[in-house]
């Protein structure tokens, strides 16, 4: 049945179709503010009147393709278009630096394509079993594995954890400004109806991230500002760093994919996860911060993998975990399809037409962006005192696209300025980020937890799987303390 | 001396965040409120932003090693801060395009580009790229 399904995915008017909505995918996807959710939304029309498989082809094409031109942006101009590109930010735009943007681009794309590839081999194979294990995550869970994404992913910034810590506390009391969704109550919202909707993540991370590298560039002094001339021959990867992205991409790719049957924003705290893993492993711990392969191929490789399994709970039960995943469920219903448990018994070529499509998609947005690397990367070369404006007005007009919100412009700006300082300081941005990307679902899950287990932290850490995670956390926590203090005893025996 | 600022508005913002937090109601262990992580966030990083200043008031100062921001920087944050609310205000007034294009071209002269001539081509097709990319191709609503 999957080769017939391939059979009808390679008909011409349907590789048309994979074309077109990759190429739409892509370009949305690489302007910050849309994000995979906005770019199918928007793109969703297009498909009406299409033969249904040709348009289940373009959605999987959009798919694929907006997520690969989030990290484009992530890695030539330091903007996140989406949560799960932030990470791409911290090692692709130095590589970018360094005049290695086409490695990074190439290395992302072809991290992307296999992981993407065995996450779909995975959900042809494992999709029923794999579904009904997501269904045992209930908020004890979601608490759980929020906090211990919390606690490894502050361990990211290596210099000191203290610090790390407090950002990472700032960004959870970022998260809480708003309108309690429990219990409807205003907080620190000063009778401001803008804040009473709270603070868009995405404007977040596109002020620190984009906005604060705009801020710095423009504050250099123009001899200061060095642009790396790039050779043809760079821009692609070398020998070297392809070998050295091979285990990343599959080591992305497996904790990609286990990770997005998680319900929730688990394509992101899986590139999270896959980046302080391979800090952790790493051969070469120097290029840390200044331009690691790994630090690309493996988050890559973790976002794409988990975006195709997010398919699973959503094919094999018509549940979608994700804002993506349920644009997506509303574009197979409008072309008649209903996922769920007898989507592969009552329409066979049509379930398997679509497995086929992942597929298609996935190869198709590799042949269309590999060509263009060269092409991304040259975009470096256009003088910075004109890059960067023109950066500054994309990741504004982005940063009003999400929301409608002149109000958001500001925050964009604020937290560019921030952004600008903590980088003249040793404070890093990527726990603030995360705090104030996580704390939402933290404290969602959090309040329900204590809620059902009758306020008993004792029953949490003795559920299987959240007691597994809070206990893992609370090692890793009580570990840092130990290696903190034993780091000031030496530092004092050192000066006594 | 950015360190030392930057530790100082922490501290500052933890008790701020801590003190407008207690007039949330905080519950019970077992029926949490509003107020329930709030107090905790904020009862932490008061503590831990309180640890950091001192240390970081401790600390000798490095002029070579520590972040400052020189004459040159302020001028032109001062310039872009100025520019950047004037263009959301000019954005309502009138309309994306126009606010947009003064804005970039307002950029391009703070980053010191000379000439008058290209800043201005590069604004206009920069900008009515993006206006195309977003109201016509992708139906977007721009001011």
């Amino acid at each position: 049945m999957l080769f017939q399904g391939f059979a009808a995915s390679l008909e011409l008017q349907n590789l048309f179709a994979a074309f077109v909505g990759v190429t739409l995918g892509t370009i949305a996807g690489v302007l910050p503010g849309i994000g995979i959710s906005g770019t199918i939304a928007l793109l969703l029309p297009i498909s009406f009147g299409m033969d249904t498989l040709t348009a289940l082809i373009m959605f999987s094409g959009i798919y694929y393709g907006a997520m690969y031109g989030g990290s484009t942006t992530s890695i030539l101009v330091n903007v996140p278009g989406e949560g799960a590109s932030v990470v791409t930010c911290l090692e692709g735009h130095q590589m970018a630096k360094k005049g290695r943007a086409g490695a990074a681009l190439a290395v992302a794309a072809i991290g992307s394509f296999v992981a993407g590839t065995l996450g779909v081999v995975g959900i042809t194979f494992f999709a029923p079993p794999l579904a009904n294990a997501a269904l045992a995550f209930g908020p004890p869970e979601y608490f759980s594995i929020s906090l211990l994404g919390l606690v490894v992913l502050t361990n990211l910034s290596g210099k000191s954890p203290l610090r790390a810590f407090i950002m990472m506390l700032v960004g959870l009391m970022i998260g809480t400004v708003g309108i309690d969704p429990m219990t409807a109550i205003n907080r620190f919202t000063f009778g401001s109806t803008q804040l009473a909707k709270g603070l868009d993540f995405i404007i977040i991370v596109m002020g620190l991230f984009g906005m604060g590298e705009v801020i710095a560039t423009i504050c250099e002094r123009q001899t200061d500002i060095k642009v790396e001339k790039v050779k043809f021959r760079d821009l692609y990867p070398t020998i070297t760093e392809i070998k050295r992205s091979i285990m990343p991409i599959f080591r992305g790719g497996f904790i990609g994919f286990f990770m997005g049957l998680i319900p929730g924003p688990s394509a992101t705290i899986s590139t999270f996860v896959s980046y302080a893993l391979e800090k952790k492993i790493s051969k070469h711990p120097e290029e840390w911060g200044h331009g690691a392969i790994e630090g690309v191929a493996g988050p890559e490789s973790a976002n794409n993998a988990a975006s195709s399994s997010q398919m699973i709970p959503l094919l094999s039960l018509g549940i979608p975990f994700t804002s993506s995943a349920a644009l997506l469920l509303s574009g197979f219903m409008i072309h008649g399809i209903q996922p769920g448990p007898m989507l592969v018994s009552s329409q066979p070529v049509l379930f398997w037409g679509l497995i086929a499509s992942m597929y298609v998609g996935n190869v198709m947005c590799l042949i269309l962006n590999l060509p263009l690397v060269g092409v991304f990367a040259s975009l470096l070369r256009v003088p910075l005192n004109l890059l960067m404006p023109v950066v500054a007005v994309i990741t504004f007009t982005g940063a009003y696209v999400l929301n409608y919100s002149l109000f958001d412009l500001g925050v964009l700006f604020v937290f560019g300025l921030l952004g600008y300082l903590f980088q003249k300081s040793g404070f890093e941005p990527a726990p603030l980020a995360i705090g104030a990307f996580l704390g939402p679902q933290l404290e969602q899950g959090l309040m329900q937890a204590m809620i059902i287990c009758e306020g008993s932290l004792w029953n949490m850490m003795t559920r299987p799987l959240a007691g597994a995670m809070l206990w893992l956390t609370t090692l890793l926590v009580v570990g840092v303390l130990v290696k903190t203090l034993i780091k000031y005893m030496n530092s004092r025996r050192g000066l006594s | 001396m950015i360190e030392r600022y930057l530790s100082g508005f922490f501290l500052l913002l933890s008790g701020l965040y801590f003190y407008f937090a207690n007039d949330i109601s905080f519950g019970e262990l077992a029926k949490p409120k509003a107020g329930f992580l709030p107090n905790i966030i904020g009862f932490l990083a008061l503590v831990l932003s309180g640890v950091n200043f001192f240390i970081s008031m401790g600390k000798k100062i490095d002029s070579d090693n520590e972040g400052t921001i020189d004459v040159f920087a302020a001028k032109n944050i001062a310039l872009l801060s100025v520019g950047t609310i004037a263009y959301i205000v000019l954005l309502s007034f009138a309309g994306y395009l126009i606010a947009t294009v003064l804005y970039l071209f307002y950029l391009i002269k703070v980053t010191r580009t000379k000439g008058t001539i290209k800043p201005a081509l590069l604004s206009l097709s920069v900008v009515f790229a993006f206006y195309f990319c977003f109201v016509i191709l992708l139906d977007v609503a721009l001011p």
